[in-house]
């Protein structure tokens, strides 16, 4: 572990660097490691790409501790951020504020409305306690089906409302982007990455012991529905945040956590970290992808995402199946 | 020592009722430390309700559940832990988990102790497996990691000097997808446990021929309430089997393992 954690951190570094020098208005490498940078290309690192670099690592590494952490929780290695309805319930939230309020700093406001909508529901839902299945891991899943399909549903009658305008900004904005961020949303994503991540690898042990099942875990001593609370709170918030600002970037979420346990094997304790570089790295480098296809136009970075983790996702089920 | 007069297990008129459906009624019995217990009764009689309740994951109705001269419902799950283990029948494992690693998960809070769990693989005769992926192995060979990750639980290290504090050790039809052998096995392996390290068993079973095999003491449920307790030959006989089942049962020579 600690020698493949090693080999993505230096990848990692690697993509941040050719993301910083990469992009409409190209820095030479040589510049940027010696300081010699000019005026113009200060203001272009540290105010276009620096941020949008540090966006890029947040965001990966956010979705991807999500979904490392979600997929021990629902004991389901399919599960992703984007089943417990956050990314979607964030992008409705974002689509009311967008055609009541308007652009601006309301669309990124309504996604955060939106997603502790959700959160709340999936708590609410969690702490009833009486019912037989309250609580349970389907309750959960049937939960996100439905906060999935909802936000769906009013996405759609609200895409018939937008104006023309209104309609291109928004659904750039669904399929995420890390451009265009200022650095006080950066720090914010950094901080809540970190100390989610620190939150949710506190939770590591408990965790793998879910791999018995709900019942052998609660026998080794795991207060199940303590931790289904404190884990599906801590990821639903990172993505929330993560969502708000940069849009929804999927896949990150389902793959990196995949591709750690390939490398670490199974316990949360090492696909946690590892899977957050792994994330990084990917989004990362689908940022870079995104905006040198065709500069200077930038293709949005979900796409590129969902383009790249697609396949993997094909050859993780067909997989599955086979066994 | 004044702890052994007193039973590990006491089981003093419990009910459990959930959703508007009485499962136990007015249940008690003792269970002494060393000691086997097995649990019969027809489908549906409460079996599972009561090892459920007996591992702490019911609430009682009325009545109470001490063990080791504590309410049950006062021991932390932590404590508890350390002190009793449940094998039940598991979903499979939803990830790629080596056996050793499987075993460990008997203590996830804990740093890992390797030659315990070695231990606890080759007392249930699975040292072998430790390197593969757990849910290439078949439904037996899973039961017999399921017990080696109890006794890694309930276990101490090798190097412990320490007298052990009895244990309640609760199995929910553990032999229910084994063959003759491997059914032979795990029954003698737990009596071997009880009686070793004075472990209180508890372990249900459709047989009466597992509960002859091994137990001490056997108990029939019908319907939710206590139909027979009492040491196993004086419980197990045609007439308490013929009532518990709702049939004519009769003793005859079968084949067994032996």
């Amino acid at each position: 572990m600690p020698r493949a954690a090693l080999v993505v951190a230096v990848l990692l570094v690697a993509a941040m660097l050719l993301s910083l020098v990469i992009g409409a208005y190209p820095l030479a490498i040589s510049k940027l490691l010696s300081g010699q940078l000019n005026d113009a290309e200060w203001s272009v690192l540290t105010q276009l790409r620096a941020p949008r670099v540090l966006a890029a690592c947040a965001g990966g590494a956010a979705f991807a501790l999500a979904g490392a952490a979600l997929q021990a929780l629902f004991r389901n290695p399919l599960a992703d951020p984007g089943l417990l309805g956050v990314p979607s319930a964030a992008g409705l939230g974002a689509a009311i504020a967008l055609i009541v309020v308007g652009a601006g700093a309301a669309l990124w406001i309504g996604a955060l409305i939106g997603a502790g909508v959700a959160i709340a529901g999936m708590l609410f839902v969690v702490h009833r306690g009486s019912a037989p299945m309250a609580g349970g891991t389907v309750t959960l899943l049937l939960l996100g089906i439905a906060i999935n399909a909802a936000c769906a549903a009013g996405l759609a009658l609200l895409t018939a409302l937008a104006s023309e305008g209104q309609l291109k900004t928004l659904s750039f904005w669904m399929l995420g982007s890390f451009a265009s961020l200022d650095w006080p949303m950066v720090i914010a994503m950094v901080v809540c990455t970190a100390l989610g991540g620190v939150a949710l690898v506190g939770q590591a042990n408990a965790l793998a012991a879910l791999a018995l099942g709900e019942r052998a875990a609660r026998t080794v001593g795991v207060n199940v529905q303590q931790l289904r609370v404190r884990v599906a709170l801590i990821a639903a918030a990172m993505v929330a945040v993560i969502t708000a600002f940069c849009g929804g970037v999927g896949f990150v979420g389902l793959a990196a956590p995949h591709i750690a346990r390939m490398v670490t094997g199974s316990s949360p304790r090492l696909v946690l970290p590892l899977a957050a570089l792994i994330g990084a790295l990917l989004c990362v480098l689908a940022d870079v992808i995104a905006r040198s296809i065709a500069p200077p136009i930038e293709l949005p970075v979900g796409a590129i995402t969902a383009v790249l983790g697609v396949p993997l996702l094909v050859s993780l089920v067909t997989r599955r199946v086979e066994r | 020592m004044s702890a052994w007069a007193i039973p590990l297990l006491t089981v003093d008129a419990i009910s459990v009722r959930i959703g508007g459906t009485l499962l136990l009624r007015d249940v008690t019995f003792a269970l002494d430390s060393g000691k086997v217990l097995a649990l019969l009764g027809a489908n549906g009689a409460g079996k599972s309700t009561l090892m459920a309740a007996l591992a702490g994951e019911l609430p009682l109705t009325s009545g109470r559940i001490e063990f080791d001269g504590l309410p049950l419902a006062t021991w932390t799950a932590a404590a508890l832990a350390g002190r009793r283990a449940l094998n039940a029948s598991e979903p499979p494992v939803p990830f790629a988990l080596s056996v050793a690693d499987y075993v460990a998960l008997g203590q996830p809070f804990a740093a890992l102790d390797a030659e315990a769990v070695a231990a606890a693989l080759a007392e249930c005769h699975a040292a072998e497996w430790r390197g593969r992926d757990y849910a290439t192995l078949s439904l037996g060979e899973q039961m017999r990691v399921q017990l080696a990750r109890s006794l890694y639980q309930l276990g101490r290290p090798l190097s412990s000097t320490e007298p052990q504090s009895p244990c309640l050790w609760l199995l929910d039809e553990p032999c229910a997808h084994l063959d003759m052998a491997q059914r032979h096995f795990v029954l003698t392996l737990i009596a071997r446990i009880a009686r070793e390290r004075e472990w209180a068993v508890v372990f249900s079973t459709h047989d009466p021929m597992e509960a002859q095999l091994i137990a001490d003491h056997a108990l029939l449920l019908r319907k939710g309430e206590v139909l027979a307790f009492a040491e196993a030959n004086e419980a197990l006989t045609e007439a308490n089997l013929s009532a518990c089942y709702g049939r004519s049962v009769a003793l005859r020579p079968a084949f067994v393992a032996v």
